[in-house]
């Protein structure tokens, strides 16, 4: 009796070391967007999410290597165009450990909006992106209030209708 | 038990990669194929016979979202 209880003490143990990471979870829609400084693509210039404050912003986490990623930047490009850049910003962040990779990447597209570069993952930890890529969007108080992962055809129609929306209920 | 616990002693090794640090992994010559080459050229010959692309594996270049 005595040994049955000791095993199930021991096998509580080893469940609780093992499984509690498991339950960590990510970033909601409703919690504050957490804040991060990075230097940006190619000038270096140190910018923080709060440069942006005001703004209705769309931070995006992409890398050279991501496939959906060289659908998701021109469709970007067109958004950002689009939109009224006193009132919304697209952040991009490249998670590749080279700035060599991303640079190569951005000369395809040139996207007019800031790129950072994060190639240490810290600020994709912080953020605890599940896929590649994923983006966020934040509204004027800093509140995230959509998480996108991955992209295909049409999902940029889903994301400029949300943007509409927050830019209309807030202006 | 002591099995149990050198097993569980085991997983605490194995680490998930995260989605952001896939660049590595979604490098060409880290696919799990012999001949690149080949198969590229096997599958121009496929797209042109069938006139159909895709489907010959896991997209989304090893960023597990597509």
């Amino acid at each position: 009796m005595k040994n049955k209880e000791n095993l199930m003490s021991r096998l509580s143990c080893f469940l609780l070391i093992f499984l509690l990471p498991l339950l960590a979870q990510g970033l909601e829609v409703g919690e504050p967007a957490p804040a991060f400084k990075l230097s940006s693509i190619p000038n270096q210039t140190p910018m923080e999410l709060q440069d942006f404050s005001g703004k209705v912003r769309y931070v995006d986490f992409w890398a050279s290597w991501c496939a959906p990623c060289r659908v998701s930047f021109p469709e970007l490009i067109k958004l950002r165009a689009e939109m009224d850049s006193e009132n919304f910003e697209i952040i991009a962040i490249s998670v590749d450990e080279k700035t060599e990779d991303a640079t190569r990447f951005l000369r395809r597209f040139d996207p007019k909006y800031p790129v950072l570069h994060d190639p240490d993952g810290k600020v994709a930890e912080l953020y605890d992106i599940p896929a590649m890529p994923t983006s966020f969007v934040i509204d004027r108080d800093g509140q995230i209030t959509m998480i996108h992962t991955g992209f295909r055809d049409g999902d940029i129609e889903e994301i400029r209708a949300h943007i509409s929306t927050l830019l209309a209920e807030e202006s | 038990m002591r099995l149990l616990f050198l097993v569980l002693v085991l997983l605490g090794g194995c680490e998930t990669v995260q989605p952001w640090e896939r660049g590595t992994l979604a490098r060409p010559e880290m696919q799990l194929d012999s001949d690149p080459l080949e198969t590229t050229l096997m599958e121009q010959v496929y797209e042109s016979k069938e006139a159909a692309s895709g489907g010959n594996g896991a997209a989304g270049a090893g960023c597990g979202c597509n």
